[in-house]
């Protein structure tokens, strides 16, 4: 069933970008992906709080002399 | 155009402003006095501990990524002496911080005692973890053996490191409290390892929280 | 002074030049690599085959890594930077000068640590300066230099990792506390602002850098399978009893520092440039609260981003586009940056000295640079150029010459305030044309050999056919590599030269307005950084710390 859903997306010029990400994507299983998109967010989300924590606690020493 | 121009000039000031009043405490201005060593000296302290929370969220990250993309990851059973170290730190933490108001209430013997309460008691922190690290060694759960053990090497030796640089500041502050050398310029030290240590602590309720809950 | 003292100086100005000529012998050994490998490339053959694909590939890491490292970092922040962040801000040293000559040394023994591993058994890694596992993560059995090389690499880059960390803490401290009286942050000229910005990505990139680096030691040498799946083959042996591994991990975490690693390199640059160009176009910079606040949002984006680099990896096509969007988003602040640079000259009395030229020759690089970035940041087109030579040509030109640019802009500009000379400003001129003629030859046709599919990380094209036709532009582009090489000989000369017997130097010979021009002890500052021009004033520039008058803005 599978293939024959593939062979039917692969016909279309215009899908997806990339036949090996669609196909990727599909196959993926859900909850590696989650695991995966959870590790980014870990990743990604501290340093922009910190680096505006960081930045506003530069700009509060700013004085008007 | 040029010729027209100045030629270069140096700035004339007339004499230096007077230094600032040093109140001991930090509240001097410009960077001639205390204060801005003070205020430098905590900007650095958060700074350091920005980065050293990257560390740990890099670790992290890597922690949940490994354990959900493979099958191989085993619950680690954790040496229960965890427990007894975690209270151990929070307990000189809490010296740490009795120690400061002493200090502030200006009872230099009593900063001292609880000082190098506080300061023993991280030491013996830096001790049961290595008991720890030795009874999972002698149940045969090594850094290889399981994905989960690898992230308990990791992560609590990470720490340990990072403690390590807190004790080092505890004990300076320890021997100069101890030479009765703590003027001004050493409350900045007392008061950046004293959070510094505090941050630690914070870090290591959230490792055990990590490492009980998904390790 | 004794020699110890001097050598472990805790003066602000003698550590940014121990870092400026650290950074000029990595750029020098850096570029024979490359050169060896662009003669390798157009005479595979020669000396009988005497560079092998490995030792070709381990040409490549090490030219990558000190040029990325050594050079690219250090020189804009941290070389620039701890002489002139100081003097800028009117601060009589940085916020801790005993932690500064630990981080100057800990680089220092990165560096050794680095090279060290030319001369290892083995040689040096052939993972390139990105180290993916598994290749990086197997040993010695991926191949020569896999072993105590890789190790001694990654042992390095963890020493670097300590040293820029302890970097970030001086600068951010610096930055935040001890600006003289006067010098608010709006004040402060535009490479401050860059040094602040570039020490904040440091700081939380190489963090990451440094956790993923022990990791990847660990698989190495402790057993443990971070990165390493089950099932590997090398030269026909099995890979025993490492499992469960995932080499899309390391990807995450090294782009993770990967991406802030670049925006690092350029982004001191692009503070300079904008000093030198309104020096020398006698206007204040245009936009001056756009251009910091472009900076902090081009490296806040710069965060997110990552991704890019593995637009190949099997991700997810919404992971794809979700980066894809942010990342030609990073297109607009930089945009912005690049008309206010034009903006800042136009209309100007323009003084074409040699750091005025790169400063215009950087944007001019930029934009060309930046141009095949965004060809790059889609993953349809991506889909083709990844892993080509297109790619080689972007990186190349926006952080080998841009960058590299904004580094020499910053050379010709202060080297009078460094060493009380100034360059020769007609070797300085001859070094700028040829130079700048010289690297579009090189890395534009380098673009077409991209687009006609020509591999990156492939020592030998010939015996592949339509590679192989592509020689004659292999050979262009060897030659314009070796003149462009023979050109900073001039620049070598002049530096050396001009050291020793260069013209003296008044305080301000460019005539310009910020602190570093200055001598006073204690400084007040009454004037914004750029107060060029300015309507009825008595010359064409007002120095910081002139006296106020009723035109000087907040």
């Amino acid at each position: 069933m599978r293939i024959a859903v593939l062979a039917a997306v692969l016909t279309i010029p215009a899908g997806a970008q990339c036949v090996m990400c669609f196909r990727t994507a599909h196959a993926q299983n859900q909850a590696r992906a989650r695991v995966l998109n959870a590790g980014i967010l870990i990743l990604g989300a501290p340093p922009l709080v910190i680096f505006a924590g960081l930045l506003a606690l530069v700009v509060s020493k700013n004085r008007e002399w | 155009m040029m010729k027209n121009m100045p030629a270069a000039r140096d700035v004339v000031q007339g004499p230096p402003p007077p230094p600032p009043v040093d109140r001991g405490w930090g509240d001097g201005d410009g960077n001639d006095g205390r204060g801005a060593d003070r205020r430098a000296s905590f900007t650095g302290l958060f700074v350091l501990l920005a980065a050293t929370i990257m560390v740990f969220a890099a670790l992290t990250s890597a922690f949940i990524v490994r354990r959900g993309m493979s099958d191989d990851w085993t619950s680690l059973h954790k040496p229960p002496i965890l427990w007894v170290n975690t209270a151990i730190l929070l307990a000189s933490s809490f010296l740490l911080d009795i120690s400061r108001r002493a200090l502030k209430a200006r009872h230099r013997t009593k900063f001292n005692f609880w000082w190098s309460a506080g300061t023993a008691l991280g030491i013996l922190f830096l001790v049961g973890q290595a008991f720890a690290w030795r009874q999972l060694r002698n149940q045969g759960v090594f850094i290889a053996t399981n994905p989960s053990s690898s992230f308990f090497y990791v992560l609590t030796a990470a720490h340990a490191l990072h403690l390590l640089g807190g004790v080092t500041a505890l004990v300076y502050v320890d021997v100069q409290a101890l030479r009765l050398r703590l003027g001004p310029a050493k409350r900045t030290a007392i008061d950046i390892s004293a959070i510094y240590w505090h941050f630690l602590d914070a870090l290591w309720i959230y490792l055990m929280v990590l490492m009980y809950v998904w390790g | 002074m004794t020699l110890r003292r001097r050598i472990f100086s805790t003066d602000h100005r003698t550590i940014g030049k121990q870092y400026y000529f650290l950074g000029l012998f990595s750029v020098l050994l850096g570029v024979a690599l490359s050169l060896v490998m662009r003669y390798h490339v157009v005479h595979p053959k020669a000396l009988g085959g005497a560079i092998s694909p490995e030792l070709y590939l381990s040409l490549m890491t090490m030219h990558g890594t000190l040029m990325v490292f050594f050079v690219l970092t250090v020189v804009p922040q941290s070389a620039f930077g701890n002489y002139f962040l100081p003097l800028q801000i009117g601060a009589r040293e940085m916020a801790f000068p005993r932690l500064n000559m630990f981080s100057f040394w800990t680089t220092a023994a990165s560096l050794a640590v680095l090279l060290s591993a030319f001369f290892v058994e083995g040689g040096a890694p052939i993972s390139g300066w990105t180290a993916y596992p598994p290749l990086s993560a197997v040993g010695r059995i991926a191949g020569p230099g896999e072993g105590l090389g890789q190790t001694l690499w990654i042992v390095s880059i963890g020493i670097f990792c300590v040293a820029s960390v302890m970097g970030s803490i001086n600068f951010v401290a610096t930055i935040a506390d001890l600006r003289c009286k006067g010098m608010t942050l709006m004040r402060m000229p535009l490479p401050c602002w860059s040094w602040l910005i570039t020490a904040l990505l440091s700081l939380l990139a190489f963090a990451v850098l440094l956790g993923a680096a022990v990791l990847l030691l660990l698989d190495r040498s402790a057993g443990t399978s971070f990165f390493l799946p089950a099932g590997l083959y090398f030269n026909d042996t099995a890979i025993q009893g490492r499992a469960g591994g995932s080499p899309l991990l390391w990807q995450h975490l090294f782009w993770f520092f990967g991406h802030p690693e670049v925006y690092i390199a350029i982004i001191p640059g692009m503070g300079i440039v904008s000093h030198v160009l309104s020096a020398f176009s006698r206007k204040p910079v245009f936009g001056y609260r756009a251009m910091v606040y472009a900076m902090v949002a081009i490296a806040f984006l710069g965060f997110v981003v990552w991704g890019h680099h593995m637009f190949m990896s099997g991700m997810s096509p919404y992971s794809a586009v979700a980066f894809s969007l942010l990342t030609l988003a990073i297109g607009v602040p930089s945009a912005i940056k690049t008309f206010n640079w034009m903006g800042t000259m136009w209309g100007g009395r323009l003084r074409f000295t040699t750091a005025m030229l790169f400063a215009i020759g950087f944007v001019s690089v930029f934009v060309t640079g930046g141009l095949s970035g965004i060809v790059l940041g889609q993953p349809a087109l991506d889909l083709y150029f990844h892993d080509t030579a297109f790619v080689v040509a972007h990186f190349h030109m926006i952080m080998g010459v841009a960058a590299t640019f904004g580094i020499f802009a910053g050379t010709f500009f202060w080297f009078p305030r460094m060493f009380g000379r100034t360059l020769n400003e007609r070797l300085g001129k001859l070094h700028f044309y040829l130079t700048f003629a010289g690297v579009y030859a090189l890395f534009i046709p380098m673009h077409l050999l991209g687009l006609a599919g020509t591999p990156r990380r492939y020592s030998d094209f010939t015996s592949v056919d339509f590679l192989g036709a592509l020689m004659p532009l292999h050979r262009f582009i060897t030659h314009a590599a070796y003149t462009v090489a023979a050109a900073q000989l001039i620049f070598v000369v002049n530096l050396f030269w001009s050291l020793k017997k260069g013209p003296r130097a008044g305080v301000n010979p460019w005539e310009a307005t910020t602190l570093e021009w200055t001598d006073a002890a204690h400084p007040v500052v009454h004037h914004g950084p750029y107060e060029y021009s300015s309507p009825g004033a008595a010359a064409d520039f007002t120095m910081q710390t002139d006296a106020p008058n009723i035109r000087s803005e907040a």
